[in-house]
Parts: structure tokens; sequence; C-alpha cells
């Protein structure tokens, strides 16, 4: 990393250089060693402690509530993102911070009022409970924790692109000849999938790591409603760390992975923004 | 103060920016550095600020070499092409800050300021934001600005180039007065062969990194050293000549340079026919066909010959040039 | 879509339009509805609940769950974190924001991505790099250990796994201006004889002001609530390693329900305190970019 020439503003190697050291220091540092510890005990090691029945449903279970969190939130989040960009009503503006809100709460704090909500003797959960409805401690009440820490990501990503669609390019299908859910199903959807795709897998990536508003609601059974975040929780309180550290890092690459796939259908919506 | 750069060279990547580029400035005098977008023009100037190293050559004020001096030790006042105004500071600040960061007493940064702002004619207007003045205000606050220090040499950087073009006409009488009265050496970057023209004292015409000529303006518009400079400095007609040595050269005419006939009676006059006339200027152009030239040419002419020659499309009419020139060189 | 296109219009066209309109308001109105109704289900109300229930035991329980001493420190410990954390990635912040934001070098891109990669890791796996790196059971965990310091389980690794979580906050956004606002005027300010110094501290900062703002808002609500990666390295201690969102959960799995909701709704003043703070300064750099463009 050198300058390609001298620039008249100083201070590049101080900044530089304090940047590299602390980034080195406190994130680059400790994650080499994650990686290096999950193969401390050989690949064989590894490999029994991801594929453990235990691991391998707690990862199981961590993906495919996550999935279906982020699917709900696709649908809602959309309808969302879609009334804040397009409609005027009273008290939008109040609706529209409120959507960060999931951000901006301690997942803790989101936990446990989650758990009051929709347990058995809580507010929504004591209504369902007599129809043999039961949403806490089971894997309902995972998926409602992941949808409220997933909705923003959804929102905040799609809102902006809807903003920016012209809606005259609907009225153009309209006078073409299209009805409405024509319209809007040839010409709005397409153009907006790129930013529905990031969004889900945003609030998937997101879902994938959520440990705080999780644990009070699901009940933590191992091999039922265990995530895996917890699952590393207990084995670093049995101080198995190279167990540990291997369902952390395929975690850590299952994250990754998401996030790849965010950025390059970032970069496709982009393209097609400059386009439009 | 004089200034003078020898074999200036700077390249970034593959682009050529600079390409030996040598030039000498009197005390006190005027020089636009002129030429199209990309010609290297605001990498010289901002190697004369400091603020890119030239990657060879030497730059000396008043015989001292800088060449390495960091612009804050150069004193130079630059006017950057957008101004790069503090929009969080006022008009005040703004012209202060080159007195402040010198450790200029309250008192003396006091006066300095207001003495610039009177300068500028922007007296009642010390309070306010950048973002609060129009365009040629902001360009008044960035020269005040920039000559608060008292600087060497005043660079500026197409310092009509954002402005519509009747505030581009007040600037360009405004900034001529303004550097007799400071006498300050002055360079000014600029596209537009009208700003450098009417407001320089010599204009230096660049092209590709190169400094294709420098002279007077009267001078080098009459005597263009290149057909690049002919045709960059104005509408120009070619069309094959024969030369002294009774070769085929290409022949250049400015519009204005050319007389008409009814009749062929000059041995160098060229048969063409009128396509067209636009009449509604301060002269008159008519475009022709010439079975010699393979363009259009254009002719120039005041409206009393114009009326006087009884011309209209579709005639035929000889083409007397007045003055040809002829270039060793094609750019 | 009005009825009336232009004076033309006939009854039976007036008629068709209206219909249009019609359907189209009940669209709309539905969208709105499930939309709305949707975000108060899923987000409005667990936090109703929370304030709430806060109150279940009456006004005087809610305060005195709130000065109880383990609360107290519990507060101490957050507010202590935040205080130390936040100063830290600002100076971060401003540095990798001048480095990237003013300067071309190879590399640039790969650095911008390494400085968003916390943003990547979970909270779990973010408490857990430290433990692995300076646990007990590693190397220099058990060097620091000798030499009588405690730092995972006491409150140097919470304030180190926090600086970790809330890494990328300020940078991000001090990169973003620092990027957009170019670099004419430092140059003009180094032109003018400025220092670096005075360059950063007169031209630079003031020019980054309201989006450096806006990142420690974020960082400081994030340092003030994390709760995964902080439980991994806490010891649990209370009254002595156990930050609010911890102290919320100690106090929730003791069964003192209306006690944790007590301490959730400071947490939850502090989210409400965020957003408004956040949504003013999005309002602020909004009006600012209509005024100069």
């Amino acid at each position: 990393m050198a300058t390609k020439r001298r620039s008249p503003i100083p201070g590049f190697r101080l900044t530089l250089g304090f940047t590299l050291f602390y980034l080195g220091l406190l994130v680059l540092f400790p994650l080499a060693l994650l990686v290096a510890k999950s193969a401390s005990g050989g690949w064989g090691a590894f490999w029994r402690a991801v594929t453990s029945p235990r691991a391998l449903a707690s990862l199981r279970f961590t993906v495919l509530t996550s999935v279906a969190a982020a699917l709900i939130n696709v649908v809602f989040g959309f309808v969302l993102a879609w009334v804040l960009a397009r409609y005027r009503f009273p008290g939008k503006r109040i609706v529209d911070a409120i959507v960060d809100l999931p951000l901006a709460l301690p997942t803790a704090v989101a936990g446990v009022a989650l758990a009051t909500v929709y347990s058995d003797n809580g507010w929504v959960g004591s209504r369902l409970a007599p129809l043999g409805i039961h949403l806490a401690f089971a894997w309902p009440g995972v998926v409602i924790a992941l949808v409220f820490v997933g909705l923003p990501f959804l929102v905040r990503t799609v809102q902006p692109v809807i903003e920016e669609l012209d809606p005259a390019v609907e009225e153009a299908a309209i006078t073409l000849g299209a009805s409405r859910a024509q319209a809007f199903a040839r010409v709005v959807l397409p153009a907006l999938a790129p930013a529905l795709r990031a969004g889900f897998a945003a609030a998937l990536a997101r879902a994938l790591g959520e440990y705080g508003s999780v644990v009070f609601i699901a009940g933590n059974m191992p091999m039922k409603t265990e995530i895996s975040s917890l699952l590393i929780m207990t084995k670093l309180d049995q101080y198995d760390y190279a167990g540990a550290a291997s369902i952390g890092v395929v975690m850590l690459a299952l994250s990754l992975v998401v996030l790849v796939v965010i950025h390059a259908s970032r970069t496709s919506s982009e393209k097609l923004r400059a386009l439009a | 103060m004089s200034f003078e750069v020898h074999g200036l060279e700077k390249r970034f990547g593959s682009y050529v920016a600079l390409d030996g580029v040598s030039l000498r400035v009197a005390k006190g005098e005027l020089v636009a550095l002129l030429g199209p977008s990309g010609c290297g023009k605001t990498t010289l100037l901002r190697v004369l600020a400091g603020l890119e190293t030239a990657d060879s050559g030497t730059v000396l004020f008043d015989g001292v070499d800088v060449t390495r001096t960091p612009p804050a030790s150069r004193n130079v006042g630059l006017v950057f092409q957008h101004y790069a105004l503090f929009e969080h500071m006022t008009v005040f600040e703004n012209v202060a800050f080159g007195l402040r960061v010198r450790g200029a007493s309250k008192a003396r940064v006091a006066e300095r300021v207001r003495e610039l702002l009177a300068h500028v004619r922007l007296e009642g207007f010390a309070s306010r934001l950048p973002s609060q003045l129009s365009g040629g205000q902001r360009q008044r606050i960035a020269l005040a600005r920039a000559l608060a220090a008292e600087p060497r040499v005043l660079l500026l950087d197409e310092p009509f180039g954002a402005l519509d073009a009747r505030v581009r006409q007040e600037l360009r009488v405004w900034l001529r007065r303004l550097h007799a009265d400071a006498g300050v050496t002055t360079v000014l970057v600029t596209h537009d062969r009208e700003d450098a023209f009417e407001v320089a004292d010599r204009v230096a015409v660049m092209n590709a990194g190169r400094l294709e000529q420098v002279g007077k303006p009267v001078d080098v518009f009459h005597d263009p050293a290149s057909a690049w400079v002919m045709r960059f400095l104005g509408d120009v007609n070619e069309f094959p000549v024969r030369s002294e040595r009774g070769s085929s050269v290409v022949g250049y005419v400015r519009p204005h340079e050319i007389e008409l006939s009814r009749s062929g009676t000059d041995v160098a006059s060229l048969a063409a026919k009128i396509r067209r006339v636009h009449s509604a200027g301060a002269s008159v152009r008519i475009e022709f066909e010439a079975d010699a030239a393979s363009a259009p040419l254009v002719a120039e002419l005041d409206e009393r010959t114009f009326q006087s020659l009884k011309l209209s499309a579709g005639d035929d009419v000889f083409l007397l040039p007045r003055r040809v020139r002829v270039f060793d060189r094609h750019a | 879509m009005s009825g009336v296109l232009d004076g033309r219009t006939t009854p039976e066209t007036a008629a068709r339009s209206r219909a249009v309109g019609r359907s189209e308001d009940i669209v709309r109105v539905a969208l709105i509805a499930v939309g709305v109704g949707f975000l108060g289900v899923v987000v409005v109300l667990p936090i109703a609940a929370v304030l709430v229930e806060a109150f279940s035991d009456g006004v005087p329980a809610y305060f005195r769950a709130i000065a109880e001493p383990d609360t107290l420190a519990a507060l101490r410990l957050t507010i202590g974190t935040a205080a130390l954390v936040v100063p830290v990635n600002v100076v971060f912040g401003l540095a990798a924001g001048w480095a990237i934001g003013k300067f071309d070098f190879r590399g640039k891109t790969l650095l911008t991505s390494l400085i968003e990669l916390p943003f990547a890791v979970s909270p779990v796996i973010s408490g857990l790099i430290f433990v692995l790196a300076i646990g007990p059971r590693s190397a220099l965990g058990g060097w620091l250990r000798e030499h009588g310091v405690r730092v995972i389980f006491a409150w140097p690794g919470i304030a180190l796994v926090t600086a970790f979580v809330t890494f990328a906050y300020v940078a991000r956004e001090v990169i973003t201006v620092m990027e957009s606002t170019g670099r004419d005027k430092e140059e003009a300010a180094v032109v003018l004889g400025a220092s670096g110094w005075q360059t950063f501290w007169h031209v630079t900062l003031p020019s980054v002001r309201w989006g450096l703002l806006y990142g420690v808002i974020l960082c400081n609500a994030r340092a003030m609530g994390e709760f995964g990666a902080v439980s991994v390295v806490s010891g649990h201690v209370r009254g002595q390693t156990n930050t609010l969102p911890l102290h919320v959960e100690a106090l929730y799995e003791d069964y003192r329900f209306s006690a944790a909701f007590a301490v959730s709704s400071l947490l939850v003043g502090l989210a409400v305190v965020t957003l408004v703070a956040k949504v003013s300064l999005e309002a602020k750099t909004r009006a600012k970019g209509k005024v100069q463009s």
C-alpha cells in the first residue's frame, strides 16, 4: 500500500498506519486465531465437531428458521417498504422511524419483550394457547424473533429502490394496455427483484448470527430448538474451545457467503439503476 | 515575483499531462494558459502551487528553486475551478483563513479582510455563508481569500468557467482592473480564447502536454505558430494551394480574411457557389461550395459590403483570400 | 389517476375511472393496514409490553428496581464501556476516513472491505474470538494472568469485544463523507499556508461533523446495548461484570420480571433517543444537501 504520487495533503502515513494497526490488532488477529484454533485438533477433530448430531441439528435449525424469517420479511417488509415509499398517510414519519427500532433496541430487551408477548401466558400467547398454538419455546417463536431483527434490513434495502422507481414506467405499461396487476408483475417486480434479493440476504445474514433476541423465546432444547450461537456458548462453558471454534468457523463462513451474495446482487441492482 | 519552469514532465499512468514544459513569467505579468480540456494546463497550475510534483524539471520563484517546497511554504494564491470555499465558515472566516493560520494578529486580520472585501466589492457580506452567495460572488470571495496573505503569485483555474455569459464579461473587466491595481504576477488557466485574449498580457497555448506557442494575444492570433493553434483559435478554411517551391500544400484562411467578387480578375481567386447566407448577426456569414476544396468554405463580410454585392444563395462568385498561411507542421 | 383527464370526459369513462379509483383506494388502504399492522404486532407490541410490564408492580417498585446497587453498577459499567470505546472508535474512524478519503493507494478497496468485516461477524463469534485470543487457555491470556491482569471475564474484555462489534460504525460514516467531499478544500487550506493539523481541525472536521455524529450515535447505541458478544466474555458477576443488557437477563432468569422490564425500559429509552437523534440528523443532512445542490 503505497501512494502512487506524493500528495500535498499531509498525514497519510500516520493515519494509514494507525488504521492498519488498530484493524490488525482488534479484528484480523483475533479472527485469524479463530481459524487457527478450529484447525488445531486437525481436520478429523474439526469434522467431528461440526458433524456431531447436536451440531448438525443446531445448524439445520438455525438455517431453516433464518430462511423462514427472511422469507416472511420479504413479503411483509416489501409491503411496508412500498407503503412508505408510495403512499402518504397520517403518522407515516413515526412508522418510518419505528422500522429502525429493532436495530437500535438491545437484543436482550427484544428477547425478553418477545418472550413476554408470545409465551403461553403472555399478551398474545395466552390467547393462542387454548387453541393449541404454542409460539414460544418452539420454532415459531424463534422465527418471530428473527423476523423482528431482520425487518429493518429488508425495508431499508427495498424502500430507496421503490422511491427511485419512476411511476411513469408503470403508467406507460398501463397506457400500453396492461392491467394494474400485469404492470406490477411485469414491470415493477422485475425492477425490484435485485433489491428484494439483497434485502433477503441481509436479513438472512443477520438472522444466522442472532443470539440475544432468540435465546429468551427459543426454549433452547438441544436437538430441537437450539441455535448454533447458543451451542457455541454451551461449548465455551464446557471449555470445549476447539469445538466452539469449529462451529464458529462454519457460521462465519455461512454469513460471509451470504454477504458476498449481497454484494453481488447490490452491484447488479446498481448497474440496473445506472442504466435506467 | 517572477517565476520560471524548466522541462516539466508529468505522467499519470499512461496519460502524459506535461511533456517538457518550459515557461518564464515576468514580475507583474498576467499570463493565460489556454488549451482544450486534458491538455495539461491545470496540472501545470497545480505544479506551480505545489499540489502536484513534476516527475522531472524545475520550478524557480525569483530564481530560487522551489521544486520540492511544500505548498504551505510557497505563499501562492490559488483560486480553484469550483472555488473550494469552506462552506461551514462565514465569508469573513474564509478570507481570514490564510492570515490566521500564519498567526496574524486579530486587528491585522480584521483590517486586511475589510480591505479585501472592499476590493472585491462585497463589504456587506462578511457574516454570510458561502451557500448564501451567487456564483459570481463566490468567485470574488475565492479571489479575496487567495489574495489575503499577499501571495507572490496568483493562480486562477478556469476562473470564469462556471459563470453565465454576462457575469463572465463583467468579471473579465474587473479582474483586469484588479490585476492593474494589485500588480501581482498572475497565471490563469482557461479553455476559452476570449477569456485569454481579453484579460492576459501574454497567452501560452497548450496542447497534449506541450506549449504550442507563447506570445501576446495579438501575435498569437495573427501569427499562429502551427496549424493546430490556427484551428484552436477560431474558424478556419482549409484548401490546397501551391507553395513557392511549386508543391501542393494546405493553405489556412480565416473567414474574415476573404474578399468576394462577381468576376474572377485575380489569378489567386477561387470559383465557388454560395450555399447559404446567415445574415442575422454583427457580420454576415456565407457558406460556399468550391470544386477546389473538399469541405465547405466560410467567409465573413460586414453588412455594408454584403449589401453592395447583392449576394444570395445559388450565386456563383470568386473568393480572394487576403492572407493565406502555410505551416510546415500539420497537427 | 384522477377521474377527469380532460374536458371531454364522458359520463361513461368518468364512472369507469371512479371505479378504478375506488379499487385503488381499497388496495392502498389494505396495503397500509397490512404493513403497519405487521410492524405493530412484530415491533410495537413487544416494546409496549416492556413499558407496561415495567410498571406492573407499581411506580415505587419501578424506581426501587432501578436504584438497586446491582442495577446502578451495571449502568456504570455500561456507560463506562461506551465512554471508553466510542472515543477510540472515533479516533480510528477519523484516521481511516482521512487515509481512505483523501489519498489514493493500492489496496484501498480491500482495506475498506476489511474495516466492514466485523459487521459480518455475529455477536457470539465476536465474543468467541476474544476468548480464544486472550482467554484463560490462550498463550497470551496465560501470560497476562501470570502478571495479574484479568482481561476475559472482566471489564477489559467487555471493552475489547464492544470495540470489536462497534468497530466500523463511525469509520463507515466518516469514510463515506470524506470520500464524497473530495480533496479541494484540504488543498485550498494547504495552499493558504495551513499545517496538516490546522487543515484537519478547521476544514475537514467541520465538514464531516454530521456524518461523524451519526456514526457516534449508532456506535454508542450498539456499545451500550450489545448482549451476545459481551455475554461470552463477561464473567456474569452481578454488580461487577454485568452490563445493563446482561443485568436484564440475570433478573429475568431470577423470575424478577417487573425488575427486568424496569431495567429494559432504560434501554428502550436509549433506543428511542437514538432513533430521534438519527431521524433529526438525517433530516438535517437532507436539507443541507438541498441548499447546496
